[in-house]
């Protein structure tokens, strides 16, 4: 049974709190890191990951302090960090060799994991071709093949679809639920859905703290009774848009259907509807800036 | 070796900075060699000046004539034969110099040994063309003594940054007379061509290291990968230690490869011979005792080591700074920086500091033949051997350095 222990773990820089007192147990399962952009998720990770040393607190796997257990701890970690460099110059299954060299498989067991992994995530084609040659998405795919190199105990992926095509997100996603077992996996993205769709558990991470942790149905049951739908004359639909949290819109015509995210009911005719992870998503970062939806990311 | 040394060894080469540093090192050695080349001359048989690659087959049966012990006997012979010739009325022309003729015939074949003459026999920090012409057979005999007495005068000599002391005169006395005697003479153009670049292949070679190896630690920074090698098991201990070696392999190739290429090309077209002669030969006041190829392997091995300092001092500012171009750039300053700084009229110890800098230490040939000795502990050194020492301490402090830096890096 796995682990791994946050005990009022922050990370300052300068004047600034980029994670600020975290405290959370972590067990076999996904957990999903939500939060806008500047809201510490990155910081946490590394720190999670042992490449950040944190200014105070402590994280702890299985009741040991993770810096004292140096290679032993880095044994049981797979890691794809945001945005990381590749060797351009080598192939896919060159880069496999040397992480596997790196995370201690002898080269024959680096070798045959990097066929599997790479037979995985679909880069067998081009398995010989130069990084260099290759798509944002073929290289995110390439960086969760060598996360997974040494079958790691505590999976930490920042923004792991980040550059994937819905039908790679799917595979992604069917992915992590099968290695899941046994294992921590903790994931950040900004797309909501898909924290929606494999998180077993979700921290909600707002300016460097926890703002909230629960299931997908715990977080959303929060926002019960704040979810609208109304019909409104197009012509009004920008002052709406301006005064309410509108986590959707569409156009019927000379009239546009609304989402509104109010804990006040935005207008007599509006209908409560079921809420989502998006309108949970909206209610708390509506200040701070927009999480990509689906949609927009398709959009991009 | 082991695949992580194998894999770091692969990313360095693999790099453009690389086929780069290749590249500049062949165009750098072509053209020193080309220039020492074509710029070779010596009078011809029939009195014309002859340049280029035919200068060294005639200088060579000139000089192998000669070739043998410099006994003082020989040194009669040479001043007799200079003696004859210059008073001979059919060797002269009407202004009572030699005549072209007579030179090529016969003065040209002497060159080597004349000139030694006239090293030992003009008076101290001069050197006199026409002292030869005032000698007897018989004053030959005082060749050795003249030159000790002329070692004497430069130690004596009033220094602005400081004289010689009572003990380091003593110091170099003595090792001039350990020098074997008679000096063994030969060939030696060949050599003499590969001393006269030899400090521009290791500047070249030093600035090529530092090119290669600038993003060991720094291109890991920059291009975000330090996320995923510090986060694996080994990223913290043994992957620094490949990259150490892996350096240290690429260091030592381009070295050998340098100073090969160089040599070697240098020797083809000049000649081999010459490596078992006194390297008095080639610089007449040095005080060591060595043949002309164990100079040069001195020469290689403080110059070599002075390349290694340069990529160790690469190394950690690679560690320390988040991009291979600053890296880049401090080295070059390094570099370049000491050879634009004169040396102090006051200070001999500043002078003494300022030789210790790698881009001093390269010009190894005239360290090794220099008259520069440090007292440390009561000991008296000579300049060379501090500077191998000095070079070997120093990267032995930085790659501990090295290796902490980037095991303690933090991925902000």
């Amino acid at each position: 049974m796995l682990e791994l222990t946050l005990n009022q773990v922050s990370k300052h820089f300068s004047a600034k709190k980029a994670v600020n007192g975290i405290s959370t147990r972590l067990t076999s399962g996904v957990y999903g890191l939500l939060g806008a952009n500047g809201a510490g998720k990155t910081t946490l990770m590394r720190m999670i990951c042992g490449i950040l040393n944190p200014t105070s607190g402590e994280i702890q796997m299985n009741g040991q302090e993770i810096s004292s257990m140096g290679e032993h701890y880095r044994d049981m970690l797979g890691y794809l960090p945001q945005d990381f460099g590749y060797y351009p110059d080598f192939s896919a299954e060159e880069f496999l060799w040397y992480v596997g060299s790196l995370k201690g498989l002898t080269l024959p067991a680096a070798k045959s994991k990097a066929r599997e992994l790479l037979r995985t995530v679909a880069l067998s084609e081009v398995a010989r071709k130069k990084i260099r040659t290759f798509s944002g998405g073929m290289k995110q795919r390439l960086g969760i093949a060598q996360a997974m190199l040494n079958d790691p105990r505590v999976l930490v992926l920042d923004e792991p679809t980040a550059g994937l095509d819905p039908k790679e997100r799917v595979r992604f996603r069917n992915l992590i639920a099968n290695l899941a077992r046994d294992k921590i996996v903790i994931l950040s993205t900004h797309i909501v859905s898909d924290v929606e769709y494999i998180a077993d558990q979700i921290l909600v991470m707002k300016q460097g703290g926890l703002l909230m942790t629960g299931t997908v149905e715990q977080l959303t049951t929060t926002m019960e009774g704040c979810v609208w739908s109304c019909h409104i004359p197009a012509r009004e639909a920008e002052e709406w848009n301006a005064r309410y949290c509108v986590s959707n819109l569409r156009h019927e015509g000379n009239q546009v259907e609304l989402r509104i995210v109010s804990t006040v009911k935005p207008a007599h005719h509006a209908l409560l509807v079921a809420p989502t992870l998006e309108d949970f998503y909206l209610h708390h970062f509506q200040d701070e800036q927009v999480a990509v939806t689906d949609e927009e990311k398709e959009r991009a | 070796m082991d695949t992580l040394t194998r894999f770091e060894l692969r990313k360095i080469m693999r790099r453009k900075s690389f086929y780069a540093g290749i590249a500049i090192l062949i165009a750098m050695i072509l053209l020193m060699i080309s220039t020492l080349v074509t710029g070779a001359w010596i009078t011809g048989k029939d009195g014309k000046e002859l340049k280029g690659i035919a200068t060294f087959p005639l200088r060579k049966e000139y000089n192998r004539q000669l070739a043998g012990p410099l006994t003082v006997e020989k040194a009669a012979d040479a001043v007799n034969r200079h003696y004859k010739l210059w008073h001979d009325p059919k060797n002269l022309n009407e202004k009572g110099e030699i005549t072209e003729e007579a030179y090529a015939k016969y003065e040209v074949k002497d060159e080597q040994i004349d000139s030694l003459i006239r090293f030992a026999f003009s008076p101290i920090g001069e050197y006199n063309y026409y002292v030869i012409n005032k000698l007897k057979p018989s004053d030959a005999q005082a060749f050795y003594e003249k030159r000790l007495e002329k070692v004497r005068g430069y130690l004596n000599m009033n220094y602005s940054y400081g004289n010689y002391s009572a003990e380091d005169m003593a110091f170099f006395i003595k090792m001039n007379e350990n020098i074997p005697v008679p000096f063994q003479m030969n060939y030696v153009t060949g050599w003499e061509n590969v001393f006269e670049n030899l400090q521009y292949v290791f500047f070249f070679t030093a600035f090529v290291i530092a090119l290669c190896l600038a993003p060991v630690f720094s291109g890991e920074y920059l291009s975000g990968a330090d996320s995923i090698i510090l986060s694996s098991r080994y990223g913290r201990n043994r992957v620094i230690v490949a990259k150490l070696k892996a350096s240290f392999i690429v260091s030592l190739g381009l070295l050998v490869f340098a100073l090969t290429t160089y040599t070697l090309l240098m020797l083809g077209i000049c000649g081999f011979d010459g490596g078992n002669a006194s390297v008095q030969m080639i610089e007449f006041m040095a005080p060591v005792s060595y043949t002309v190829f164990q100079t040069y392997l001195w020469a290689v091995f403080i110059g070599g080591l002075a390349c290694l300092l340069v990529g160790a001092l690469t190394l950690w500012l690679s560690s320390r700074m988040r991009s291979p171009f600053p890296v880049i750039i401090a080295i070059v300053i390094f570099l370049i920086g000491p050879m634009l700084l004169k040396e102090s009229k006051s200070s001999r110890l500043f002078n003494h500091m300022m030789h210790l800098l790698p881009s001093n230490m390269i010009d190894s040939f005239n360290r090794v033949t220099s008259y520069e000795v440090y007292h440390i502990f009561g000991q008296l050194i000579p300049e060379y051997k501090v500077m191998a020492g000095f070079a070997i301490i120093v990267i032995a402090l930085l790659l501990p350095l090295t290796y902490r830096a980037f095991n303690k890096h933090q991925v902000v």
